[in-house]
């Protein structure tokens, strides 16, 4: 059928339908990956709602393993986890979901309620005033969108000056566009580039058990510097095999076992 | 004697047994005070046993500042035209925060399982310089109580001139169980009456409150129908009773001060006389006297080190016990789970041990009852936490065992008794919360969201980053490079027309091969004299653009200098001139010449256009 279509239809058109039926097979693509995590997603929720939260986490962690996610995945399963009482597993989930969908107050309701059961409290180290404005612009947009709508003027910049070269669209409103758009697209593009390299969410973990030691050394023998618990969240400085050094809220450094740690 | 026991039998009996309906009152020691004086509210009950009355909280005041929290008490016994009473007042010192009008609002009171509530009192504040200048008071505090018995006030003058009673006679003496303890350990506080034989007491009350900041105090009871012990003290014969005994324990550490317990009476003292069988004389009166216990002084030490997460402060020896009502039951329904502390202690202040159910479980704020027992030399009892749980989903739950952890200061360390974990089975289907416990959004108060039913937008869990994606390079240089070649080409478009040297030298190589294409076709169709015009014209043309001169209007001689100047090497322009001469050959007398000469004429063309491309690049 398509190569009768082809056949019959003119070169122009032809072309046309070439990028139609591109766009149609990437978006029925794009479909048919979400459709397994989905059928997942659907049957974990079942279960939790029938409290057998073991197999609802099973369903979850099915559809994750599809290499797809969502806040409503994450934040599900840290409700099964929350009631089985694994608090750090809740935690962990709650702020996957949070960094998805940091608006939903579902989510952001979970994880105050889950945070109380949190035995440590420490207090924070100020974040400095380059990531917080960090924050606060991809609260708005994300990474890619920035890239995204920067190029976007970035290219406007680029046809303005090709325009130029050929001696098209003299006048003087060209300028101050060529400016306002050069600028645009630098600044939006460098906020995207940075925040991809410096992210402004440093990659952080949970501790995942009752109990874990924090030593001076990686080493089992060790001193011990703190105690910290279940449910604590606590940032990734380096991490191998056995071993990952973490900093915790309070900016004190230690080293944990890495099957006591659950990333985010 | 018999007399003498009546009386104090009659001072002593119990309020319990002579209360006449509970009255519950408060008022002030004066309703004008200066700016710097105190004003002392007194919350008074009457009526009601000790242990039915819980200690009141101050009062809400406005224009006062409380000074202590702690009230003072004081319980007193006292029989007035022969009725006996007992009554137990709470006192709280305030000071005022300026002038003007001040206000003691209602206070609550419990006295069993019924609250009373007082009236508000309403005092003025003035300045200091209106008030009278008080004369300083007498201590209260002195190291020898018995000293002042008979220097009392209430002795007046008339009875100075009356033979002063021997101190030794009637006295208090108060008898700690310790006097160095740990924070928080029960000490218990005995004070003995003792008097001697022939000493009669009567209308005897407690007076003064019986202070003791830094400890929680609790009365302990003691026999209502006291028989007095007959004890010898000093060689002497006393009659000894025990007024009151309470248990301290100390809130803080340090050195602690007990103040000396009062009482107020009047005492009827035996002549001295020397005739044996005249005990009492007939001029004999009642004399008001006033006893005071010495101080007590505590040691309180700080808790020693070490004490396991699970330690809350209780001291003493207890024994932890739980207790539920059903370990089954439905989605929906309620667990009432008690956890109860007994032991010797203070129950009182003791905290509900740390307990959390799985998430689960919607957990009420547990109701507390404390049973005391007053009745031995040490206050114990049990304190029982209950909590009442709902299940807000099905499956099988494992309620954690719950941990206490005291200090014993008999065996001088801490102990911890955890009670068994208890297995429950929640049947039925999960409920959503009510709606009274939802918030604004409509998410439950107290418990995480319900689960999403909406799968929402999925996303890719391992993006790549954007600066390792090659599609934001692409997309940034791909029009940097559009924006180059465009550039570059309308250059060359523009000079094209603005330079005719530089539009001729760069169609010189395009036209030559253009010929040279057609005198090869020509080659092969044998036509001499087109051949050799299309030789000459490539050979001509080409020099022509390169050298950017009109080739047409040029003699040979005039061509060769042009080369020579342009750097073209002599052997290279006699092959030029003897191909040009073949041409105009070729052209006019085409007979003369062979086929071999064409296409050496071709193939000498073509190495000429490229020995002088090459000759006139290097110079030009």
């Amino acid at each position: 059928m398509t190569q009768a279509l082809l056949h019959t239809a003119t070169a122009r058109s032809r072309r046309v339908l070439v990028v139609l039926l591109f766009c149609l097979t990437s978006s029925a693509s794009s479909l048919a990956q979400n459709v397994e995590p989905t059928r997942a997603f659907d049957e974990g929720t079942r279960f939790l709602n029938s409290g057998d939260f073991r197999s609802a986490i099973a369903s979850f962690e099915y559809a994750e393993s599809l290499g797809r996610g969502s806040s409503a995945l994450f934040h599900n399963r840290a409700i099964a986890h929350f009631r089985l009482d694994e608090i750090g597993h809740s935690i962990r989930f709650l702020e996957r979901a949070a960094l998805i969908s940091k608006d939903d107050p579902r989510v952001m309701h979970s994880l105050d309620i889950v945070s109380t059961r949190v035995v440590d409290t420490y207090s924070e180290l100020p974040i400095p005033i380059w990531t917080r404005f960090q924050r606060v612009v991809l609260n708005i947009a994300s990474e890619r969108v920035l890239m995204v709508t920067g190029i976007g003027f970035y290219l406007i910049l680029c046809l303005m000056l090709f325009m130029n070269i050929l001696g098209y669209w003299s006048g003087a409103w060209r300028r101050p566009i060529r400016a306002v758009s050069g600028l645009v697209s630098v600044i939006l593009i460098s906020m995207a580039l940075t925040s991809s390299i410096w992210p402004a969410y440093s990659k952080e973990a949970v501790v995942i058990v009752g109990e874990a030691d924090l030593h001076n050394q990686p080493d089992s023998d060790a001193n011990v510097s703190e105690y910290i618990h279940e449910g604590l969240v606590v940032g990734i400085v380096s991490e191998g095999d056995t071993w990952a050094l973490v900093q915790l809220p309070n900016g004190a450094r230690g080293w944990i076992l890495t099957q006591q740690l659950g990333a985010i | 004697m018999r007399k003498l026991f009546i009386i104090l039998l009659l001072l002593l009996i119990p309020a319990v047994l002579l209360a006449q309906g509970i009255t519950v009152v408060a008022h002030v020691d004066q309703t004008t005070i200066g700016t710097e004086e105190t004003v002392t509210l007194t919350i008074e009950i009457g009526g009601a046993p000790a242990n039915v009355i819980q200690t009141p909280s101050p009062p809400d005041v406005s224009g006062l500042s409380l000074l202590q929290a702690t009230p003072s008490t004081q319980s007193s016994v006292s029989i007035v035209n022969g009725v006996m009473a007992q009554s137990y007042s709470f006192r709280w010192a305030y000071r005022p925060l300026g002038e003007g009008s001040a206000r003691f609002n209602s206070a609550l009171v419990t006295v069993g399982e019924t609250v009373y509530k007082t009236e508000s009192i309403d005092i003025t504040v003035v300045p200091q310089s209106q008030r009278p200048v008080r004369m300083p008071r007498r201590s209260t505090r002195r190291l020898d109580p018995f000293s002042s018995l008979f220097r009392s006030p209430f002795d007046s003058a008339e009875l100075v001139d009356e033979p002063a009673p021997d101190p030794t006679d009637l006295f208090i003496r108060a008898i700690p169980s310790d006097r160095s303890v740990v924070q928080n350990e029960q000490v218990t506080i005995e004070y003995q009456l003792f008097f001697r034989e022939g000493v009669q007491l009567r209308q005897s009350r407690l007076t003064d409150s019986w202070d003791a900041e830094g400890l929680w105090r609790e009365e302990l009871d003691v026999e209502t129908r006291p028989i007095p012990q007959i004890v010898i003290e000093n060689g002497k014969r006393y009659n000894k009773i025990v007024l009151k005994r309470a248990a301290v324990f100390p809130t803080r550490t340090g050195t602690l001060v007990v103040d000396s317990l009062r009482i107020e009476s009047e005492a009827l003292f035996p002549v001295r006389s020397s005739n044996p069988f005249q005990l009492f004389s007939l001029r004999s009166t009642y004399k008001p006297v006033k006893l005071a216990s010495p101080e007590v002084t505590i040691d309180s030490t700080p808790l020693p080190a070490g004490a396991p997460d699970s330690f809350i402060g209780a001291v003493g020896s207890y024994r932890l016990s739980t207790q539920i009502d059903r370990t089954v039951l439905d989605v929906g329904g309620s667990i009432q789970f008690i956890i109860t502390i007994s032991g010797t202690g203070n129950l009182a202040t003791l905290e509900a041990p740390s307990f959390s159910p799985p998430a689960a479980f919607e957990l009420y704020e547990p109701q507390v009852s404390t049973h005391l027992d007053r009745s031995g030399a040490r206050l114990a009892g049990s304190k029982s936490f209950t909590y009442i749980m709902v299940p807000r989903a099905n499956g099988t739950f494992e309620l954690p065992g719950v941990e206490f952890t005291h200090y014993n200061p008999a065996a001088g360390d801490y102990q911890t008794e955890r009670s068994n974990p208890i297995e429950i089975l929640v049947t039925g289907a999960a409920t959503t919360p009510l709606a009274a416990t939802a918030t604004r959004n409509g998410l439950p108060v107290d418990d995480v969201a319900p689960p999403i039913e909406d799968a929402g937008h999925w996303v890719h869990l391992s993006p790549t980053s954007l600066h390792h994606s090659s599609w934001v390079y692409a997309a940034l240089l791909l029009p940097l490079l559009i924006l180059g070649v465009t550039f570059v080409y309308q250059r060359h478009q523009d000079r094209l027309v603005a330079d005719v040297g530089y539009a001729r030298k760069r169609r010189a190589n395009p036209l030559a091969k253009k010929h040279l294409k057609q005198a090869k076709f020509l080659l092969g169709s044998g036509t001499k004299v087109e051949f050799f015009g299309e030789v000459e014209r490539a050979v001509l043309g080409f020099l022509g653009n390169r050298l950017n001169i009109s080739e047409r209007g040029l003699t040979r001689a005039q061509l060769l200098g042009q080369l020579a100047r342009a750097g073209i090497d002599e052997a290279l322009r006699q092959r030029i001139q003897t191909l040009l001469e073949l041409c105009d050959r070729g052209r006019f007398v085409p007979g003369t010449i062979e086929m071999n000469d064409l296409e050496k004429a071709f193939e000498g063309a073509a190495s000429i256009i490229v020995e002088a491309d090459s000759a006139l690049g290097k110079s030009l």
